[in-house]
């Protein structure tokens, strides 16, 4: 049997006017892009991997539903933005800065 | 990231895209204020210092000192992370909609069916060139872009984009400036009751929601060329049986009566418009201002009075968040502007208040109703939050 779906709406990814270049080489902004998404898809791993053992540590055993429907208490969402702010410092650590030029 | 207060349009997310969405958020905050937060020291002991040596004197304005930051590699780096930061926001969000997708767009249409409130739509409003020239903030498809009839789906994206852009700093309903603005009036001065308020380019209304809670016996309006937005703030409003009247409508040509409001106020939308839009806009507040009403315009803080450095940052967002009048309007004189509408020097008016949400209500109250009504230091984001805002009464 046949349904009739409504149409799916798919929204645009990229935003109307220039991008901003910032270094002589536009390969590095890309590269930025990338290395900040890589690093997003890292602390989403991390954050699934302290789901599964906060319900594990609670239930013993569990679902990939359960996963799906925990959502951080206050408590641990700190607790993570704690881990977070961590993480970020170890992974985007600038180079000291040095003085003026010559 | 705090928890967004839910609501009748809410956008359910999945684990992972909750995740991604606190992630980003930090990231965003991290570059912001650790990254950032390097800036000055680089600008002062090497870039001013290059910059002396090879013109024999310090940058004048704010555009050079520009030039001279984006040639330095920390700042290109910065600026490329809050750039690439930005544009996440928007990536982390988009999924969740288009998979609740077309069933929001049915829950607006459903929530406009009884309404306490009201939506008046009018297709005739052209949607004007600053709004479709550019994806503002970067928001892919900005405030006015509908792929189906009756589509709320930019207003979705914006809601939550503001609250994954602030960290949930703006409060559960990301209405922080909103709200610090309705409190400080109502302290600051007891008298004024206004019977009818306006609000000119609400976006999804996060700022005047507030305005029914704390003047609850005022009829509340509000204003913006994009329908999309309407439509969600129309249903959001009426979820939270915190009903308003919500029309499409240019602030530059209103539809409104004459001397019809008490109040007319916007939250952050000038810097969005033009020169020529905010003149006429401008104009019709007067117009539409009941004599003793107030116009108030919480904005970005003023460049005049900034050292060059600090005017280079808070003017970044113009060159590279797709803001492009957030510049020419900094360095706007607005009393100047006002007086050019018929507002007199005499009856201009400023706001500096603390973010109701950061501060102890004490605390928060003494800066109202203080002998200067004003908050004793301003920044943008950070430790110490404070808004901004302009207006003048209109002569009684």
């Amino acid at each position: 049997m046949t349904q009739k779906a409504e149409p799916k709406i798919t929204l645009p990814r990229d935003a109307k006017g220039k991008r901003s270049v910032f270094f002589d080489d536009p390969a590095i902004d890309q590269m930025m892009t990338f290395i900040l998404e890589l690093s997003a898809e890292v602390s989403v791993v991390y954050d699934r991997l302290d789901t599964m053992e906060r319900l594990l540590d609670d239930k013993g055993t569990i679902s990939r539903d359960d996963i799906e429907a925990y959502r951080p208490n206050e408590d641990v969402e700190a607790a993570r933005n704690e881990r977070r702010e961590a993480y970020l410092k170890r992974v985007f650590r600038m180079h000291p800065e040095p003085g003026p030029k010559d | 990231m705090a928890s967004q207060a839910p609501h009748g349009l809410t956008v359910d997310s999945t684990h992972d895209e909750y995740a991604l969405q606190s992630y980003v958020s930090a990231l965003r905050m991290f570059t912001l204020q650790e990254i950032g937060g390097g800036l000055r020291g680089v600008y002062e002991s090497r870039v001013k210092p290059s910059f002396e040596k090879n013109k024999g004197r310090a940058p004048k304005d704010e555009h050079e000192v520009r030039h001279a930051m984006m040639d330095d590699p920390y700042c290109r780096t910065w600026s490329s992370m809050m750039r690439s930061a930005q544009e996440m926001i928007w990536d982390s969000i988009i999924p969740s909609i288009e998979r609740a997708q077309p069933d929001l767009n049915s829950k607006a249409t459903a929530l406009a069916k009884t309404p306490k409130g009201s939506l008046t739509l009018n297709p005739e409003v052209d949607v004007p060139r600053y709004v479709t020239a550019s994806d503002i903030h970067l928001m892919p498809g900005n405030y006015h872009s509908e792929r189906a009839p009756g589509d709320v789906s930019q207003g979705a994206l914006y809601d939550r984009g503001v609250y994954v852009y602030a960290g949930g700093h703006g409060g559960p309903y990301g209405d922080s400036i909103g709200r610090s603005l309705a409190q400080h009036l109502k302290i600051r001065f007891p008298d004024f009751r206004p019977e009818r308020i306006l609000d000119i380019g609400c976006t999804v209304g996060h700022n005047i929601l507030p305005f029914v809670d704390i003047y609850p016996d005022s009829e509340v309006h509000a204003i913006d060329v994009s329908a999309p937005v309407l439509r969600y703030a129309h249903g959001r409003a009426e979820s939270l049986n915190q009903p308003m009247h919500l029309h499409q409508m240019n602030g530059e040509d209103m539809s409104f009566e004459d001397e019809s409001f008490d109040l007319v106020l916007s939250v952050v939308t000038f810097h969005e418009t033009s020169r020529t839009a905010m003149k006429k806009i401008l104009s019709e507040c007067h117009r539409v201002l009941k004599p003793g009403g107030l116009m108030i315009h919480m904005e970005l803080p003023r460049t005049a009075e900034m050292d060059p450095f600090d005017a280079f940052y808070i003017d970044w967002d113009s060159y590279y968040n797709n803001e492009p009048f957030y510049q020419a309007f900094t360095s706007t004189d607005l009393k100047a502007a006002y007086a050019d509408a018929g507002f007199s020097d005499e009856d201009y008016m400023e706001v500096m208040t603390p973010d109701v949400y950061s501060v102890p209500q004490e605390i928060f109250g003494a800066a109202a109703s203080g002998p200067e009504n004003k908050a004793e230091r301003y920044g943008r984001l950070g430790e110490s939050i404070h808004w901004t805002g302009w207006g003048a009464w209109k002569k009684g």
